[in-house]
């Protein structure tokens, strides 16, 4: 029997009218390799019928009854214990999923990361239609608790994808004896376990907000001492990760307690009640790491003082200050007139027609253009840059300069152990720049012997220039971020100094690994835009698309079909145009506006073999971005040999 | 059966070699035969996208049915005198033509391929005058730009791209008198009395300032007026004894063309399927 892929937990009570469009969207999926494991918690209504029925119709349906009602973390429980699956996954019965690719995805992705917990995206669902996400789209590969806070926004496990043996290993279950906020305490005590976790954007859950879970029924007090409870358990779970905790904290205390849950506790409980359930919240308010909370700067006006209140054990001005919010949320909106007046002028302004913004921008840029002041300015705005290490090497030291730049284009290679690539790389651009300036930095296998053998063979190999930089360099990330922007071993100096050894009036910044395409039109498409450039009067960046290609265990070359980037590798080689200190990177500074051309045709492609480090470069495994993100899963998909079976996006090409 | 194509390039003594095999036909051995290129020319039909194997496939066919060995000389298969004026590469859709010359090709249990190369000071200036004689005139400059340094390698990588498993001849042109009846022999067998038409000049080069002074209105002309006056008026220089053959470069210049070619063909000459004359 084939290994089980993934175990889908669905906890069934009383959600008969939504059971089996819930059901539906798991059996319809394209992963065929999963099990469901519907568990009946002692449901009353008719769903145990709809439940038997699926269960006959498809032997993937397991059924799970419960002989009381047990509630909903014993049932997520109950149907985890007996999952076989490699991954699983949480379904609340009244919602659906709303991609059948779902689960494919999810598992592609976690398989391709090798992450422990996966995170998506859902929508809320009401009248039938999907209304809003339920979070920022968001892209992460291999990120921690530590330092992606983010992970932590919305606590419902529903949106997290689990890999099996992470939660065996740490016998990882939902507390049976809470039944509010028990995601939040499971998935506290599973982010802070889990050596990585990763996101997608897509959204998958449509999370149905018009019925009646036990989250919008009126609650007793038991329900607020056990939403109290479970946050302290949170609370105890995440202490050591400061920046989530900060997170958790200030969010109850600006917002989600103070007036949401109290709103609702003036509404459903007696004063008796409400005195009680406060009396308690002080008592266990010491537990708070108070010093933290006031230094992190994120309490405002309103959990500020709950804070104050809750400290001092002054409850009854606790009760009279929450009970005046409550009855402010009530008045709001006819109260504060200046505020609504505030919000509808807001409204008005983003409702203005974009194209028309767009229009005027346009126009204005055709003016600025026609008056030609680009230059000028640039001009004026600097003759030379002068570059000086912090570390007092004067031999590095440099200056930009305009003076003495020929027309045309060098284009500026930068490169460390890449004796696989260097000379196929040279090969296909020696026709078309004017000149290469290949720095090497520091290369210990023969990059540099292969520069020099073809500098002296090839034809025009006189246009090829070598040079050397001998400084560690710091690699992008968190290395890069350590590192000062004027030392000799920050991206940026670097950068810079290899600008200082272009001749031409333009530059390319171009890698080893990329090459240009040997097709004659594809070489005549990319030397007329570059001339293009060049011969122009006005100065120009310029930005060309690059397919990524990559070269698998078998040395077949395929094409990702999704990641064509788009990027500004074209640049006036002049002294206001330089390279400075980004978060993750190096980025250009252009000191004055400078119009891009840009060229469409994937005409160049980036070379990535999956038996060479092509993340060599970067001092961490988490990838945070949409492209880097992109082209990381990419790659491991075609490191682990998963390409094959992707023919959508995988296409086997012969040559270049 | 097995096929001998001569593929140019253009202005590398093309049209003596195919008027030598042309004047020594009654010396061919049986089984081999030598297709006119004028007849080759006509016969061909192109389209927009390549050859139009609907209307010359007949002709193709039955020319493949002549004989064992079949030798075929027509420098347009690769590409056209007046590619060079839209093209900043060297025979940049060679590799698409023969692609698609291909079809005709793959029935050859052989196929042997002749190319010719010549160094830039020379092969430029001839090609841009035979432009001019077709088309309307246009400025050298203009017509090469920044793009001088031309070379040969990616033109030959290209042909062998092409036919990745035929042997791939490339005859200098600055030694191909020298070489001739080595060529000869290597496709007919021997080169006993065979005539090289020593004594047949070619066509010469545009007179200098012709090419100039052309530039001053000329090329608002319309096509067939503008090159015919070109010529007309290099003519009219030449016979006069005023100026000189046709010379862009500087001697500097010329110097760094050789350099250049130098190395080009040494670099030719490491292809593996390559042997250089």
């Amino acid at each position: 029997m084939d290994t089980i892929k993934v175990s889908v937990v669905i906890p069934v009570y009383n959600t008969q009218e939504y059971l089996k469009q819930c059901l539906d969207s798991v059996l319809s999926q394209t992963l065929e390799s999963l099990e469901v494991i519907v568990v009946n918690d002692c449901t009353p209504d008719g769903s145990a019928v709809i439940i038997d029925e699926y269960a006959a119709k498809d032997k993937r349906v397991i059924c799970v009854n419960h002989d009381v009602n047990k509630g909903l973390p014993a049932s997520r429980n109950s149907g985890v214990l007996i999952a076989q699956g490699k991954y699983v996954i949480h379904l609340d019965s009244d919602d659906f999923w709303v991609d059948v690719g779902m689960l494919e995805i999810l598992y592609r992705t976690a398989e391709v990361d090798g992450c422990d917990i996966l995170r998506f995206n859902g929508s809320d669902y009401t009248n039938g239609k999907l209304t809003q996400p339920i979070l920022k789209a968001e892209n992460i590969v291999n990120g921690t608790f530590e330092g992606n806070e983010q992970f932590w926004e919305y606590r419902s496990v529903f949106l997290y994808f689990f890999r099996k043996c992470f939660l065996d290993e740490f016998a990882l279950t939902f507390f049976p004896e809470i039944s509010l906020g028990e995601d939040a305490i499971f998935l506290s005590s599973a982010l802070s376990r889990a050596k990585k976790i990763s996101s997608l954007p897509h959204v998958f859950y449509a999370y149905r907000v018009d019925n009646q879970s036990l989250m919008r029924k009126p609650w007793s007090v038991t329900n607020y001492i056990e939403e109290e409870k479970a946050a302290r358990i949170v609370s105890a779970n995440i202490q050591n990760f400061k920046a989530a905790y900060i997170k958790y904290w200030a969010f109850r205390l600006n917002h989600y307690w103070s007036t949401r849950l109290m709103h609702r506790a003036f509404r459903d409980l007696t004063p008796d009640e409400i005195r009680s359930h406060l009396n308690y919240v002080s008592e266990v308010s010491s537990e708070m790491d108070v010093k933290a909370l006031r230094d992190s700067q994120c309490l405002n006006e309103i959990g500020h003082n709950v804070l104050i209140f809750l400290l001092e054990k002054d409850v009854s001005s606790l009760e009279s200050y929450l009970n005046k919010l409550a009855n402010d949320s009530n008045n709001d909106i006819s109260a504060n007139f200046p505020r609504r007046l505030y919000y509808a002028i807001k409204w008005r302004a983003r409702c203005l027609p974009l194209l028309a913004l767009k229009k005027l921008k346009f126009v204005g840029g055709r003016i600025r253009k026609k008056i030609g002041l680009r230059r000028a300015l640039a001009g004026f705005l600097m003759e030379e840059k002068r570059f000086m290490n912090m570390e007092n090497n004067s031999e590095y030291n440099f200056t930009l300069s305009r003076e003495g730049k020929s027309q045309g284009v060098t284009a500026m290679l930068r490169v460390k152990n890449e004796e696989k690539n260097i000379v196929a790389c040279l090969e296909s651009i020696i026709e078309v720049f004017d000149e290469i300036a290949v720095i090497d930095n520091g290369s210990t296998d023969s990059t540099v012997e292969l520069v020099v053998d073809f500098k002296n063979n090839h034809p025009l190999g006189q246009r090829v220039s070598l040079y050397s930089y001998p400084f560690s360099v710091a690699r992008c990330g968190a290395d890069h971020q350590a590192t000062s922007a004027d030392s000799l071993h920050s991206l940026a100096y670097y950068y810079n100094w290899c600008v200082s050894k272009c001749r031409y009036s333009t530059i390319c910044k171009w890698d080893a690994d990329m090459l240009l395409s040997s097709k004659g039109k594809n070489r005549e498409r990319f030397k007329r835009y570059i001339l293009g450039i060049v011969r122009s009067r006005r100065m120009f960046t310029g930005s060309f698309s690059i397919q990524t290609v990559y070269i698998d265990k078998l040395g077949d070359f395929f094409v990702s079909q999704d990641e064509i980037n788009q990027e500004v590798r074209f640049f006036p080689n002049h002294p206001a145009i330089f390279f400075v200190k980004a978060e993750w990177w190096e980025k250009l500074q252009v000191m004055f506006p400078v119009s891009n051309r840009r060229l469409a045709a994937p005409v160049v492609y980036e070379i990535k073999d999956v038996e060479q480090d092509e993340f060599s470069h970067w001092s961490s495994d988490t990838f945070v971005g949409e492209r880097k993100v992109r082209e990381f899963r990419n790659y491991m998909h075609v490191k682990k040999s998963m390409h094959l079976k992707d023919a959508e996006n995988f296409v086997r090409i012969n040559r270049l | 059966m097995k096929l001998h194509l001569h593929l140019g390039a253009h202005k590398t003594a093309t049209t003596h070699f195919q008027n030598v095999l042309e004047a020594n036909r009654h010396l061919y051995h049986d089984g081999i035969t030598y297709v006119a290129m004028e007849e080759f020319r006509n016969n061909m039909r192109r389209t927009k996208n390549g050859i139009d194997f609907g209307s010359s496939g007949p002709y193709l066919n039955k020319i493949k049915a002549l004989s064992q060995t079949l030798v075929i000389s027509e420098e347009n298969l690769s590409g056209e005198t007046k590619d060079i004026y839209k093209e900043l590469f060297l025979y940049s859709s060679m590799e698409d033509r023969l692609n698609d010359f291909k079809r005709f090709t793959q029935d050859f249990e052989k196929v042997e391929i002749w190319f010719s190369v010549r160094s830039m000071d020379g092969f430029l200036p001839s090609i841009y005058c035979e432009a001019l004689r077709h088309f309307p005139y246009k400025s050298f400059n203009e017509v090469y730009g920044m793009n001088y340094s031309q070379i040969w390698l990616p033109v030959i990588q290209s042909i062998c791209r092409a036919f990745p498993n035929s042997k791939v001849n490339v005859i200098s042109h600055e030694n191909y008198t020298s070489v001739l009846p080595e060529v000869i022999k290597q496709i007919f067998g021997e080169n006993e009395n065979w005539n090289y038409l020593d004594d047949v000049r070619p066509r010469a080069a545009m007179n200098h300032y012709a090419c100039k002074l052309m530039g001053l209105g000329v090329g608002c002309l319309p096509t067939k007026f503008s090159s015919g006056l070109t010529q007309v008026i290099s003519n009219m220089l030449d016979k006069n004894n005023i100026g000189y053959k046709f010379a862009p470069f500087n001697k500097k210049e010329v110097d760094g063309f050789l350099r250049i070619y130098e190395k080009d063909l040494k670099a030719i000459e490491l292809i593996e399927q390559v042997v250089v004359y």
